[in-house]
């Protein structure tokens, strides 16, 4: 017998109530539905599976519906072909960036979570602290002693005459 | 060659012109920055917290980082910074770097660990240092002993693992091996120009010491090969080594001539597994004259029982911890220079690095201590983060 992620279709539910309908086998990149389903495969009659995702707009689920449809489509998911439109498809702004983050946490999409990454990553690099902290407004909250340990611990890496600049 | 030697030289640099660079992308960013932030306000709906993502996205963001790039991603907020842990020691790990232990601060229970190739260094808080003495490493150990150097300690400061071995009331010379062989895992004492071993297993209760009859058998190096223990001696006479079920020492008839002067109190041989192969390094040195050092490989041919010089290393290198243990690694993980000996030790404020087919040596200082930092006997040897 096929598996029931196959065979039904999922309705996924954004928190602002916008609706996208998928195929079961898109479904199934998102370990979070697998599991999902798996409990819930007694109620499979009418072969569908209605999700709710409490914390992800419409706007952003609709970006993580594309992601998945592209990715489950083997005959189009090749190589350099799905590398650069990966590469498209992360070239959004840092606050969408942050809630597909969020999504593919939510949802366990682990390729979805792998191509964030990197962009965050790629941000990161050649950056220091206060450079990474100003990009996405996050606020340092170390005590001094903490600081002084971090300065101690980055002497050597930027030598001593760039300790003041590093965090 | 001596391409080579710039290379390094300007791998150790990049990181101070890198700033420069940096200095660049910052003005780009404070462009970027503020208009992110304008967004925030028109669009006030969610909370953007990038200091809170959630564990497993910092975890792979994390992954995706160079060694350098993690110290920033570190450097950010207390939340970053606890990922950041582990996934330094992970990184150091999986790079099979060899890191030098460069000093340590008794008060601060803390160790320094110190990368020769990006000349970046990493405190490790290691509380277990309180009331112990630093005595070296074996592999990817600390050895710590009591102050009575009667109870060896082993930690291995990237994994948290320990091992507390038993009392033995006479440790004088703590030159100590770990050696994990099918039937366990010993810890054993070299007793060097003594011909007296004492081993102790991993849970064993006691330590046993045997006094070797062959005569002027001092034992040098010991190393696991192929499931077996090795040791050579003092005079370069070679044996394995059971110590289950019960102690033997069988000596190996090499057809050749012992080639060293027994003399000779500069002369240290180690052994290493190497690519599948049993070498003995033949190191003459002296590390208070820089750049005096000759040596000499063989591998240990056991069709024949002979050993056979060899010129290269293919592709590896060796850490050689002067006085202590040598180990073959593989340097191209992190970009290193292969078929080549990179020598630390004790007594040298400063690591070598020798070429082995042009016998070529460079010296590369190690950074001074902090003030509240000590170097000791036992501090700048290799410790090996992937054994």
């Amino acid at each position: 017998m096929a598996s029931p992620s196959h065979t039904r279709t999922v309705t996924l539910k954004s928190c602002d109530d916008v609706e996208f309908v998928l195929d079961g086998s898109v479904a199934t990149l998102s370990q979070t539905l697998v599991s999902a389903m798996a409990e819930d495969s007694s109620s499979s009659d009418d072969g569908t599976f209605t999700w709710c995702v409490s914390n992800i707009t419409g706007e952003v689920l609709a970006k993580v519906v594309e992601f998945c449809n592209k990715h489950a489509d083997i005959s189009s998911s090749r190589g350099e072909d799905l590398k650069e439109w990966d590469k498209a498809f992360i070239s959004v702004e840092l606050d969408l960036l942050y809630d597909l983050i969020l999504a593919a946490d939510n949802l366990n999409i682990e390729s979805l979570l792998d191509l964030t990454a990197q962009r965050v990553a790629d941000e990161i690099k050649g950056k220091m602290p206060h450079e990474i902290r100003m990009l996405f407004n996050i606020e340092k909250d170390f005590t001094d002693e903490e600081e002084r340990e971090i300065r101690r611990e980055h002497a050597w890496a930027y030598g001593g005459e760039s300790l003041k600049s590093f965090l | 060659m001596e391409r080579n030697t710039v290379r390094m030289v300007e791998k150790l640099q990049t990181y101070r012109s890198k700033r420069a660079i940096d200095g660049v992308s910052l003005r780009l960013e404070k462009g970027k920055t503020s208009k992110t932030e304008n967004r925030n306000n028109n669009n006030g709906e969610h909370e953007v917290q990038w200091s809170e993502l959630p564990d497993p996205a910092l975890d792979v963001i994390s992954k995706k980082l160079s060694i350098v790039e993690l110290f920033s991603f570190g450097g950010v907020c207390n939340r970053w910074r606890s990922v950041y842990s582990t996934a330094k020691v992970d990184s150091m790990a999986a790079t099979q770097l060899p890191l030098l232990v460069h000093s340590f601060s008794l008060p601060r229970r803390t160790l320094r660990l110190y990368n020769t190739d990006s000349g970046i260094s990493f405190m490790k808080r290691l509380p277990l240092l309180h009331g112990r003495k630093f005595c070296g490493t074996t592999g990817s150990y600390l050895i710590l002993m009591n102050k009575s150097y009667t109870q060896p300690l082993l930690v291995n400061p990237f994994t948290g693992h320990k091992i507390l071995f038993p009392k033995c009331y006479w440790l004088l010379f703590p030159r100590l091996c770990l050696l994990s062989t099918p039937s366990g895992l010993f810890l054993v004492e070299m007793g060097h120009w003594r011909h007296i071993i004492k081993y102790c297993q991993s849970g064993g209760t006691s330590w046993f010491i045997h006094v070797e009859n062959v005569y002027r058998f001092g034992f040098m190096d010991a190393v696991v090969f192929k499931g077996k223990i090795y040791v050579v001696s003092s005079t370069g006479r070679f044996a394995t080594l059971d110590l289950v079920p019960e102690y033997k020492l069988t000596i190996i008839e090499t057809t050749d001539e012992d080639c060293i002067d027994p003399g000779n109190l500069d002369y240290l041989p180690y052994l290493v597994e190497s690519g599948g192969e049993l070498l003995v390094l033949h190191l003459f040195f002296d590390p208070g004259e820089v750049g005096l050092i000759c040596f000499e490989i063989y591998r240990f041919d056991f069709e024949r029982s002979k050993w056979i010089e060899v010129q290269s290393l293919g592709g590896r290198a060796l850490f050689v911890t002067y006085g202590g243990s040598a180990v073959s690694v593989d340097p191209t993980p992190w970009g290193g220079q292969g078929d080549c000996l990179y020598i630390a030790g004790p007594m040298m404020d400063y690591w070598s690095l020798l070429t082995l087919d042009g016998k070529t040596i460079f010296n590369f200082p190690v950074p001074p201590r902090d003030q509240d930092f000590s170097r000791t006997n036992s501090t700048h040897v290799w410790i090996h983060p992937s054994l």
